[in-house]
């Protein structure tokens, strides 16, 4: 697993790339939240690249979810694909990802 | 799902438990104190119970689980293994062989076994513990008797499930995405709310914990018990709670209340999956406040008895099935199997193959006594030898169709997952080969097929335009052939492009550029390391195994692989092996001082040299019009020449190159046991292994297929004036 | 690609129901005849699921559970004991070592595929 950052205008993207599962998810901790002061006003989140999830994998994003509204930033999906929409709808979580207008 | 072989490995295999539970029965008899021999007992019994259950031969498992249960409290120490004791397990054993016998024979137990075996089970019971029933931890089912339940409605109707993990199920394995999975296809789930509430703050936040519970509303008609063993194996550690379709308001109240999570928030939750309407709910909490703790009673809705009813029609099913099978099997008569150590087979044959060699040695010496009584009986002798021998290889041949069999699953998965289309022909399942190469035969034969599906068939738009049938074909055929089996596998894909194999190997720098090579020799281009990997990794068949690999595991089993592609039509791939590795016939020749073998099937025929005319400045023959590049087996082995003599040609062939081997001696047919070379010689060229004959010596076996491609190679490069050696000119 | 399957017994038969119904389920099925022969294959390859008994020659589930766990690939997988009624102690030591799914035998392979189908 592979997070890289890219940042536009008020908009940090986060982009994954990897697996998304019990196995990565203490070390996506560490890489998702280093240094989150330098990240943008936005948090957006590109799962695109994204090859299993599992819970340890959604609950991950819904702490991060959490974590980033707790300091103001909110977090959302911008690029997922079919397997981790699926997984979010299962749990009927997809909505709480969804870009705020 | 068809058993009946599996059911045959186990009768064989419980009479392998049986015999050695009866051995061991014997030594504590003798006074043996080893808990290890008390031990294997109790494994057999304990696996002869076990396997039973798999195939519903519920009398064995229920006589067996009783004297296990014996041997376990043996086993730790709780009771004492006396003569008295000993005296009833070894009858019980003999029971249990008795049941099994019966279920071999497809006999119903008699009232007489039955009274028997209860019997024994009574004589073992003074040294049986009480039991206690584990006591199943019950879910709670919150919720009065239901508003009304009448039949059919009945049926459709939701289930409210309440679940909070518990904290370590992610870390063992356990992924709640598997269950919701599982529930669904119990029913519909129709509502579903991931309660986060848990989440800590960042310090205490443990990714790999788990925080998560959930609220579900399913539509199912399967009994509670159906929806509780959904969550089988994480109740230990969860909380879960189900309200059953039609439960009285109080029973969400109870829930709620039974929560830790804020009131109002789950109220929402049920009010939001349609549980309850929200001036219910409202209501309701206002009446319990000021009833208080009055109404907390919890339960059971006895007349959800939904189980009986989906249970019924798949036992009447299962044992229809299983009468239909036992008339079908009475008619089609005994079928019985002896099961054989692999490695006891092995020695077998191993002997038989030091037979061989030490009849050829009585041949020798008798021909040398030269008396006509004793040739005659060596002679027939010989015959029995070769019978024995031959029907010792038939012992270890079974037919390939198992192999292929596996195929049709990974071509159906496969090609699904590509989105193309195929079809798994298979031809000659019958054929059979050696066991230990079958099992060398199913990575290579994977690797081709997959490579078929992934490169060969084409997509169906491509297929389309082709004016090609949708689905593609792979096809898989076995058959033998002058002691080879040949192994093809055919699609009917967009074939190999040659002058794309041509210009990549040039661009890779395998191939010089301006030499000239045969169709088959550009094809077997694919098999060189350089060339097979690139391009070529995908999803399927890039896993690190290139083509290369292929070849060399079929190398290893002494055989060769062919390629014939036409572009558009498509591929075919032919695998020729020996049916065995284990004993050849031979031709025994010799160069120089050495002994040398070369393998029966190989040979088209043996001549003089000097018999035949040879092509100017080449080391080739014609025989009958046909070119033929041979090599002098004293030349690549740098050996001695022997005096006067007059050199032999031996024309072999294998797939479908020749070549000739010139030798100095030709001394006739023997049957050899092939004894494989050392490490150290593996690396060896045109050696396949070794053997000892008659007289003692050790004769070399040659590896035709390297002789032969050797060979070739050197008349190729000759007559494209490359690479010539100036001692080879001379010629 | 279908879902790995790792069966552990050292019971011939047992492993052979078990393929055949793990595989007609859809499952590539690796087989294991004890606990040291199932080490051998965790060699790297993407195991979904270990079913193991417990009482085997060699090395028992258990050991071979506690041993799986060490290894970084493998330590999340789930897995399914089979074990018998009565074993108490070992399903606390086995539960202890991280298996929570236990499967009473003797089983019919539904139940086993059921119970496979819960946990992947």
């Amino acid at each position: 697993m592979n997070i890289s950052r890219k940042k536009s205008k008020d908009t940090t993207t986060l982009i994954f790339e990897g697996d998304l599962t019990i196995y990565y998810v203490a070390h996506i901790k560490d890489e998702l939240f280093a240094d989150y002061e330098k990240l943008a006003d936005k948090v957006a989140l590109d799962l695109a690249a994204v090859g299993e999830i599992d819970t340890a994998g959604v609950q991950l994003l819904l702490f991060a979810k959490k974590f980033f509204a707790s300091v103001h930033r909110p977090l959302f999906i911008t690029k997922s694909n079919e397997s981790v929409e699926s997984v979010l709808t299962a749990l009927d979580v997809n909505t709480q990802f969804a870009m705020e207008s | 799902m068809n058993l009946d072989g599996a059911l045959q490995t186990f009768f064989a295999e419980a009479d392998d438990l049986l015999s050695s539970m009866e051995a061991a029965l014997l030594r504590l008899d003798e006074g043996d104190k080893d808990m290890e021999t008390i031990n294997e007992i109790f494994r057999a019994a304990h696996t002869i119970k076990g396997s039973a259950g798999l195939f519903g031969l519920d009398d064995i498992v229920s006589f067996t689980h009783i004297v296990e249960n014996v041997l376990d409290r043996a086993r730790d120490g709780k009771i004492v293994i006396t003569s008295d004791l000993l005296s009833i397990f070894l009858p019980c054993r003999d029971h249990i062989a008795v049941l099994v016998e019966n279920a071999r024979q497809e006999q119903e137990n008699d009232a007489e076994c039955l009274a028997q075996g209860k019997a024994l089970l009574d004589s073992l019971q003074p040294w049986l513990e009480a039991v206690p029933q584990p006591a199943v931890a019950s879910v709670p089912v919150i919720g009065a008797s239901p508003k009304k339940s009448s039949g059919a409605e009945a049926n459709h109707d939701a289930w409210h499930i309440s679940v909070r993990l518990g904290p370590d199920l992610l870390r063992n394995g356990m992924d709640p995405l598997s269950i919701l999975r599982f529930l669904r296809t119990l029913g519909d789930i129709t509502h579903i709310t991931t309660i986060t509430d848990h989440l800590p703050e960042y310090n205490d936040y443990d990714p790999e914990q788990l925080y998560l519970g959930f609220e579900i509303t399913l539509v199912s008609n399967a009994s509670q018990q159906q929806i509780e063993d959904a969550f089988m194996f994480v109740r230990d550690d969860s909380d879960l709670k189900l309200i059953p379709p039609r439960s009285n308001i109080e029973a969400y109240v109870n829930l709620i209340k039974s929560l830790p999570e804020n009131t109002q928030r789950l109220g929402e939750i049920l009010v939001k999956s349609h549980a309850i309407s929200f001036q219910e709910l409202d209501a309701a909490l206002a009446t319990q406040k000021q009833q208080a703790k009055t109404t907390g009673a919890v339960g059971m809705l006895g007349d959800i008895l939904i189980e009986e009813q989906s249970i019924a029609p798949e036992i009447v099913n299962a044992a229809l099935d299983k009468q239909k099978k036992i008339s079908e099997k009475k008619t089609s008569g005994e079928n019985r199997f002896i099961r054989v150590d692999a490695e006891r087979l092995d020695v077998l044959i191993n002997l038989i193959g030091e037979l061989v060699i030490n009849r050829q040695r009585v041949d020798l010496l008798s021909s040398k006594m030269g008396n006509p009584t004793l040739i005659e009986a060596v002679t027939s002798m010989g015959n029995f030898t070769e019978a024995i021998r031959d029907a010792a290889l038939t012992l270890r041949m079974v037919p390939i169709g198992d192999t292929f069999q596996k195929f049709k699953r990974v071509v159906r998965d496969t090609a699904k997952s590509i989105g193309k289309e195929i079809e798994l022909e298979i031809e000659g399942a019958e054929t059979e080969l050696d066991r230990s190469m079958v099992e060398k035969l199913n990575d290579p034969l994977m690797h081709i097929v997959r490579n078929a599906m992934d490169h060969g068939i084409e997509a169906i738009a491509v297929r389309q335009t082709r004016g090609k049938p949708d689905s593609g074909t792979i096809k898989l055929t076995a058959r033998h052939d002058a002691g080879n089996i040949v192994i093809g596998i055919h699609d009917d894909g967009g074939g190999l492009d040659v002058e794309r194999i041509r210009k990549k190997a040039i661009a890779n720098g395998i191939l010089e550029e301006g030499i000239h090579l045969s169709r088959q020799e550009l094809f077997q281009l694919i098999f060189h390391p350089g060339l097979s990997t690139a391009e070529q990794v995908t999803n399927l068949s890039g896993r690190g195994v290139g083509m290369d690999v292929v070849k060399r595991n079929i190398e290893e089993l002494q055989g060769g692989i062919e390629i014939e592609s036409e572009i558009g039509v498509g591929t075919s791939f032919s695998i020729r092996l020996p049916l065995t590795l284990a004993i050849i016939d031979g031709f025994h020749v010799t160069a120089g001082h050495i002994d040398f073998i070369v393998p029966q099937n190989t040979i088209l025929e043996c001549v003089d040299l000097n018999s035949l005319s040879h092509v100017q400045g080449q080391n080739c023959v014609n025989l009958r019009g046909e070119q033929v590049p041979y090599i002098r087996l004293r030349e690549i082995f740098s050996l001695q020449p022997k005096d006067h003599s007059r050199e032999k040609i031996v024309v072999v062939q294998f797939g479908e190159k020749r070549a000739g081997i010139v030798v100095d001696e030709l001394h006739g047919e023997i049957q050899t046991v092939v004894k494989p070379m050392g490490p150290i010689f593996q690396a060896l060229k045109g050696i396949g292994g070794s053997s000892l004959l008659g007289t003692g010596a050790v004769a070399l076996i040659l590896d035709i297929q390297q002789l032969i491609g050797f060979a070739i190679n050197r008349e190729h490069l000759r007559n494209n004036a490359f690479l010539v050696s100036a001692q080879e000119q001379e010629e | 690609m279908s879902k790995v399957i790792l069966v552990v017994d050292d019971s011939a038969s047992v492993r052979q129901v078990v393929g055949i119904a793990l595989r007609g389920a859809g499952y590539t099925v690796v087989e294991a005849s004890d606990g040291k022969d199932a080490l051998t294959k965790l060699d790297g390859q993407k195991i979904n699921l270990v079913i193991s008994d417990v009482n085997m020659p060699n090395m028992d589930g258990i050991t071979f559970l506690k041993e799986m766990k060490t290894k970084a690939n493998y330590k999340f997988t789930p897995v399914i004991m089979l074990t018998t009624e009565g074993a108490e102690e070992k399903k606390r030591e086995g539960q202890a070592a991280g298996a929570k799914a236990w499967i009473v035998k003797p089983f019919r392979p539904e139940q086993m595929l059921q119970a496979v189908s819960m946990l992947i």
